[in-house]
């Protein structure tokens, strides 16, 4: 009876390839973006507690709360930039930086009605400087980080409802891409997109390289290159999520989203089939030294300032040597991705 | 007679060499030259050259940033100087991944999809004649509070046709109406759709040699072969004279330069050395004089340096059977009248962009490409049914780096083999010729086609 039900039941074995591409796919990307739309969700929830009955310093503080929990899976998501978050626009709809604040200005001293249609045609009329993750973080903390309850306007309330509406569409949005729009299975199986196994492998390692590459060339460096006008510290203007602090852990997200891929966990989910199985097969050393590589990037960025207390934007002015030194290794990381690793799944 | 027969043979091996298509070069997996990267993947379009020395690698990313740059209204501490009007507020809204524009399905949300205009004039070779009020171009976004210079609606006509085989396919013709905001429409308005195309290999055809390619103009057909390919002679805005246009769909613009500061003018609203004076000058959403450009001179340069810099993606499905047989085609159909494989770029080109052999296929010259593509509006000496022969490279890889599969001057073809079914006029006999293919050779033509 055992015997029948063992021979009935049995699947088509599946190589150690695929279980990879199977659990980074599913359990880390597709996990990610459903955190993302969940955690956007939370925070629907506490901008309309916010705006419902007039704003109070509680519902703020669970605002930003809910905004800074929110934020996390999307900079983890930033290790696979490709597909649909690329292809359907929701990167720029989502997380467009600078702000166009004199325009952001021109609408909150407008009378447009602000509804979620009015933050998706956006695109059409002025650009996507107008609208998410920034934009929800600039009405909440304001733009010396020092907003109280009391300053939120009616206008500035009905904007953040209406960009936290079309935030949370985008990120249903992107969930269902990959999951009833198939997007995973091109990966899962094959498609003209990803024709094997290897072509996989390279977007995967192509991304977590080039997300390595993104925070130590451009988003840091460009705080480090900043202008010095207006008597702001220099590079303050690019920091990207300076409004809120939240710099730091950006950057730790970011370098967090490669450590998923590698591991092939996203916190308790993952079965740990990742890329590092892919290098462990071919080469220990690789695998120890990218796993190494990654930890310290990791704890470099949250040194940064010399305490997790001392914000990005505090160090840029005191502590550059503690960025220099973060930039560095995350530079050391993304050469090793880009040479080694790269190298590695080349020859697959 | 010994030598007699000798020379004979020398003499017929001579006549009946030609490009021995049976066999890959194995150059041609590397159709960049040095240049090329070899991993195909998301971003293969936006990878620096891969023999770029660390001087110019730091050069270019600094183009890679300012080439996704997001433009705000000035005054603004980062990145000011777009609009009042424009079609988009950075290189990479039009451009996505360095890649071409899918084709926008309706007039809310153009895309990389813009729509030049003029009006008709007695030299034609001067250049479009701009409308009052208009420009010639359609700027259909403004900042806050101004106005548009017009909206577009597209509709589509769909007709079916069938292969030899009897297999059907459609093609699908995009209809647009301008409605404007801005201004009265004059009646004798040209309108030409212009779809933003990939970022790649343009430094490389940039150093290909002007006399190469005027050599292979046929204007009056004279070799009797069907081909009659013309050069473009146009307006550099930058070095003041006209020179030979390479870039763009209708081969209008001289230099990487003049297209990149025109891009910035035109399609972004920014002012610079090349382009003093905003696009809204004497038009209703004009501002009044500007006093300093909205970028520096540097940033142009280094956009510039951006596009000679990126690499060209390597060969897919290389030696291959089918890729193999569909070259073996695309020979004989004759595609290559138009599609010219291969060059070697000019030894006084920036060091890496020097000396490359590179497989490009396009020859950069304007053909008739039959009534049915034809946009009626001339550009410089290119007529109105007339369209330069965009390069092949990379065509297969939209799919990865954006999504889509659209082609052509409005993106109208929705996959390669929509594109080849299109061809009319001068390549109206590879046209016919490739509708009676069998399905196995025609599958094998557009693999073929899909790998470079």
């Amino acid at each position: 009876m055992a015997v029948f039900s063992a021979v009935s039941c049995k699947k088509d074995e599946t190589s150690p390839n695929a279980d990879v591409i199977t659990n980074v796919t599913d359990n880390i990307i597709v996990a990610t973006y459903s955190d993302l739309d969940a955690k956007a969700d939370v925070l629907l929830t506490a901008i309309n507690a916010l705006k419902a009955g007039g704003a109070t310093t509680d519902e703020l503080t669970a605002a930003k709360a809910a905004w800074v929990a929110a934020r996390a899976p999307w900079e983890a998501s930033e290790g696979f930039l490709f597909g649909p978050v690329a292809d359907n626009e929701i990167d720029p709809n989502i997380d467009t930086w600078p702000l166009d604040s004199i325009n952001v200005d021109l609408i909150l001293a407008g009378s447009d009605v602000l509804n979620k249609a009015y933050i998706d045609n956006l695109t059409g009329d002025a650009g996507t400087g107008l609208k998410g993750f920034h934009l929800i973080e600039y009405l909440l903390w304001g733009s010396a980080s020092n907003k109280t309850a009391a300053q939120l306007t009616a206008r500035e309330l009905d904007y953040l409802v209406a960009a936290t509406e079309s935030l949370k569409g985008k990120t249903a949005e992107l969930k269902a891409a990959w999951t009833t729009g198939n997007f995973a299975n091109q990966l899962k199986a094959r498609s003209t997109r990803y024709p094997s196994e290897k072509a996989v492998f390279v977007e995967l390692a192509e991304g977590i390289r080039g997300i390595a590459g993104e925070v130590f060339d451009s988003k840091i460096q460009s705080t480090l290159d900043g202008l010095d006008l207006d008597g702001l510290n220099g590079g303050l203007r690019e920091e990207e999520s300076r409004f809120s602090a939240n710099t730091k852990t950006d950057f730790t997200s970011n370098i967090t989203s490669i450590q998923n891929v590698y591991l092939g966990k996203y916190g308790s989910l993952g079965n740990g089939k990742g890329l590092s199985t892919i290098v462990a097969a071919k080469n220990a050393t690789l695998d120890a030294k990218i796993k190494t590589q990654i930890t310290e990037a990791i704890a470099a960025i949250q040194a940064i300032g010399g305490s997790a207390s001392t914000t990005y934007s505090t160090a840029l002015g005191s502590d550059r040597a503690s960025i220099e030194a973060a930039q560095s290794k995350v530079e050391t990381l993304e050469g090793t991705l880009g040479t080694e690793l790269l190298d590695l799944v080349d020859g697959l | 007679m010994k030598k007699t027969a000798y020379l004979l043979l020398i003499v017929l091996f001579i006549s009946c060499k030609k490009e021995n298509i049976d066999i890959n070069d194995a150059s041609e997996e590397f159709p960049g030259g040095t240049t090329t990267y070899r991993n195909i993947f998301s971003g293969s379009f936006e990878q620096p050259a891969s023999n770029l020395n660390s001087l110019e690698f730091a050069q270019h990313a600094v183009g890679d940033a300012d080439f996704s740059a997001n433009f705000v209204t000035s005054p603004a501490p980062i990145n000011p100087g777009l609009g009042p009007i424009f079609n988009q507020i950075s290189c990479v809204a039009c451009h996505p991944k360095n890649g071409k524009s899918p084709q926008p399905l309706s007039g809310s949300d153009l895309k990389g999809l813009l729509f030049r205009v003029s009006i008709p004039r007695a030299n034609e070779g001067d250049g479009p004649m701009p409308i009052s009020g208009l420009g010639a171009q359609l700027q259909t976004k403004a900042s806050f509070g101004k106005q548009s210079e017009g909206q577009v609606q597209i509709t589509f006509t769909e007709t079916n046709f069938t292969f030899n085989d009897g297999t059907p396919y459609t093609l699908r013709k995009p209809n647009y109406i301008i409605s404007s905001a801005n201004t009265v429409i004059p009646s004798n308005m040209m309108v030409s759709p212009r779809i933003a195309q990939q970022v790649i290999g343009l430094g490389l055809l940039e150093a290909v040699n002007n006399t190469n390619i005027l050599s292979k103009e046929d204007v009056n057909d004279a070799d009797g072969d069907g081909i009659s390919g013309k050069a473009n002679h146009v307006w550099n805005p930058v070095s003041l004279q006209y020179e030979l246009g390479k870039f763009g769909w209708k081969a209008n613009s001289p230099t990487l330069l003049a297209q990149t500061a025109t891009a910035l003018h035109e399609d972004i609203g920014i002012t610079s050395f090349a382009f003093p004076i905003e696009t809204t000058f004497g038009q209703i959403q004009d501002n009044g004089p500007s006093i300093k450009h909205d970028v520096d001179s540097q940033l142009v340069l280094d956009l510039t340096f951006y596009t000679q810099s990126l690499a060209v993606p390597k060969r897919r499905d290389f030696n291959d059977a089918g890729t193999n047989n569909g070259k073996q085609i695309f020979f004989k159909v004759g595609c290559d009248k138009c599609h010219t494989q291969k060059y070697v770029t000019e030894s006084n080109a920036i060091s890496f962009l020097s000396n490359q052999t590179i497989y490009p296929y396009t020859d950069l010259l304007l053909h008739d490409m039959g009534i049915d593509l034809a946009d009626g509006r001339p550009d410089f000496l290119a007529t109105g049914n007339e369209w330069r022969t965009p390069p092949l490279w990379g065509i297969g890889l939209s799919e990865l780096t954006n999504g889509h599969t659209s082609l052509l001057h409005d993106g109208r073809a929705r996959n390669t083999l929509e594109a080849i079914m299109w061809h009319g006029g001068e390549a109206e006999k590879q046209k016919i010729q490739v509708k009676n293919l069998s399905s196995k050779d025609r599958a094998d033509l557009v693999k073929f086609v899909n790998s470079l």
